[in-house]
């Protein structure tokens, strides 16, 4: 088995420790990083969301691969920055306004981020100037969670605030959201798990759902 | 059919027996609470409940914040007064979560603050949480308080061996510790356990006789799928579940398990553990009359009735025929308790959809008599 077989097998079973060693050790031997995050991490990844949504693993496994993956990430990320390697594009992604709950939305991170975008984690409860200050940070693509029928509402407010501007898009997801719902609201994209919030975001931007 | 009184309909339909009519149950956070006293013209709790047709008393009260709790006598502590039993069966006192009201665009909703546990790195660090002790509560105050409602079902609520874990050490932190760190989620799960067993043997060796029903809530469902593997859930979660269900038959006491999502294939699991009471029967996850047809000679089934569509956007008519849809298709034979479809009504559900609900409960769960039923 090569090593970048043993790394995507570490990362799709979770093993943190296995994915810091070897990742640390490709780094050492001047391996090519950007190449090894693009076949091997990312595909690695790709490969936990699906095995997520078609019910074969569940949250515990998910949360434990992504920490693996993200654990090998922060040692390549710098550079990564240096080699000026650009990330597929920025997000920015909260739960709205009087929304506290945040498991979904940091599954979406995790795949986001192992999919290689950027990521701007604004947190739970983030009002429209939440959103607004991250997209003049650089956010392309606004990410909206919210779990409850209380607060999916807020929503909306969001979707308009951008409705003008091309450049901004939309997705939302969230145990309490549906397709239904999101074309209500004139959202850009709506994923239904972690895993399809990749796929959403990505065909949000005008890219196919899934990275070549 | 000879009119049952509340407990005896209750129990009638959790053992497979037909009752006179489907029993009803319900809990509401106190804005909901507010708004239909209001509406119905009442003051008290009791009363709601009566012109609700409700026939469960949830002993944490219709909030779950305002019922009848032991008095606390333990070491001074920020969450409870000396002497009180004022905390109400509040569990956010039981695990220091601070609560925050908070205004959504739907209306008023609790929050909960920060999981003090959350950044823990070891057992010791856990260790160090105010972990409650049931030597500081005094049940003797209890019995006296029922009295006020003897016309009820008594149901005792408030315990979970999951779900109260990830108030206390947050949900994605308890996740990864049982996937990553299973000698910390054991500890956490027998902390948690523990406690609960001691706390409600205790309160049921004071007035277990009047109570029917002990009720557990642990969500273990997604909108989609279960939030952690059967293989997980039985090597790590079921034994301390079998713990509390064996406390509630010891008793004599039917085991209510309330878990939101789409549990729907876990279902014979839970029967076969001794599951009596199944709750909430998420309509948007699984169709309640589908499980009824399917599991309705294992388990009984509570809820069913939409919250996150028709009792929000649906008009009292559109809720009217909802609940007749799911009533006559849950009732026969027993084995249906009325409640929506996520057991605590939020203050994004209109009133008028509430009573329209548990009138139609009250309408559409008749059961007719032999000799109507004989005649048709």
């Amino acid at each position: 088995m090569s090593i970048n077989d043993k790394l995507y097998d570490a990362i799709v079973f979770g093993e943190r420790d296995d994915v810091v060693g070897m990742v640390q050790e490709a780094v050492d031997n001047g391996e090519d990083v950007v190449k090894l995050l693009n076949e091997t991490m990312i595909p690695a990844l790709r490969e936990v969301g699906d095995q997520f949504s078609n019910g074969e693993i569940f949250v515990p496994e998910m949360l434990v691969s992504a920490r693996a993956m993200q654990a090998g990430v922060d040692i390549i990320d710098p550079l990564l920055a240096k080699s000026g390697h650009e990330p597929v594009a920025k997000v920015c992604i909260g739960s709205v306004k009087g929304d506290l709950h945040d498991i979904g939305k940091n599954l979406v991170i995790m795949m986001l981020r192992g999919s290689g975008f950027e990521v701007d984690d604004l947190g739970v409860d983030c009002r429209i100037e939440a959103f607004e200050a991250a997209v003049e940070r650089g956010a392309e693509v606004v990410c909206l969670s919210a779990l409850l029928s209380t607060t999916r509402g807020e929503m909306q407010p969001v979707v308009e605030h951008f409705m003008d501007r091309d450049e901004v898009k939309v997705v939302v997801g969230g145990a309490v959201i549906s397709q239904e719902f999101a074309d209500q609201i004139g959202a850009d994209g709506f994923g239904f798990d972690a895993s399809d919030a990749v796929r959403a975001v990505r065909e949000s931007l005008g890219l196919s759902g899934v990275a070549a | 059919m000879k009119q049952m009184n509340s407990s005896e309909r209750v129990l009638a339909a959790a053992n497979y027996a037909q009752p006179d009519r489907v029993p009803a149950h319900i809990n509401a956070s106190k804005w909901v609470v507010a708004r239909l006293k209001k509406a119905l013209n009442v003051d008290s709790d009791i009363d709601l409940l009566k012109a609700l047709h409700v026939d469960v008393y949830d002993m944490r009260g219709i909030d779950l914040r305002s019922g009848i709790a032991p008095r606390y006598v333990g070491p001074e502590h920020e969450f409870f007064t000396q002497g009180s039993s004022d905390w109400g069966g509040n569990i956010s006192c039981l695990w220091r979560m601070r609560e925050t009201e908070q205004q959504t665009i739907a209306g008023m909703n609790y929050e909960f603050s920060d999981p003090e546990m959350m950044h823990a790195q070891s057992i010791e660090n856990l260790e160090e949480f105010d972990w409650p002790c049931v030597d500081w509560f005094d049940f003797s105050n209890i019995r006296d308080e029922l009295k006020a409602y003897e016309d009820f079902s008594i149901m005792a609520s408030g315990c979970s061996i999951f779900q109260h874990i990830t108030y206390v050490r947050g949900m994605q932190e308890f996740l990864l510790d049982m996937a990553g760190e299973p000698h910390i989620a054991e500890y956490l799960f027998n902390k948690f356990s523990d406690f609960y067993f001691d706390y409600y043997n205790r309160m049921f060796e004071e007035v277990g006789d009047l109570i029917d029903v002990f009720a557990l809530a642990d969500d273990f469902g997604t909108q989609n799928s279960t939030l952690i593997s059967m293989r997980m859930f039985n090597k790590q979660v079921a034994g301390h579940l079998r713990r509390m269900i064996d406390l509630a038959h010891s008793y004599d006491m039917k085991f209510l398990l309330h878990t939101c999502g789409n549990i729907r294939t876990w279902i014979p699991r839970f029967a076969e553990l001794g599951v009596d009471i199944l709750d909430p029967i998420q309509p948007e996850c699984m169709d309640p009359v589908a499980v009824k047809q399917e599991y309705g000679d294992i388990i009984c089934l509570r809820g069913g009735i939409s919250v996150q569509q028709i009792m929000v956007n649906g008009t009292p008519d559109e809720v009217r025929d909802e609940v007749k849809r799911v009533v006559t298709g849950c009732m026969e034979g027993g084995g249906y308790i009325l409640s929506p479809g996520h057991p605590v009504l939020q203050d994004d559900v209109p009133t008028e959809n509430i009573i329209a609900m548990y009138d139609a409960g009250f309408e559409f769960g008749q059961y007719e008599s032999e000799v109507a039923r004989c005649t048709k």
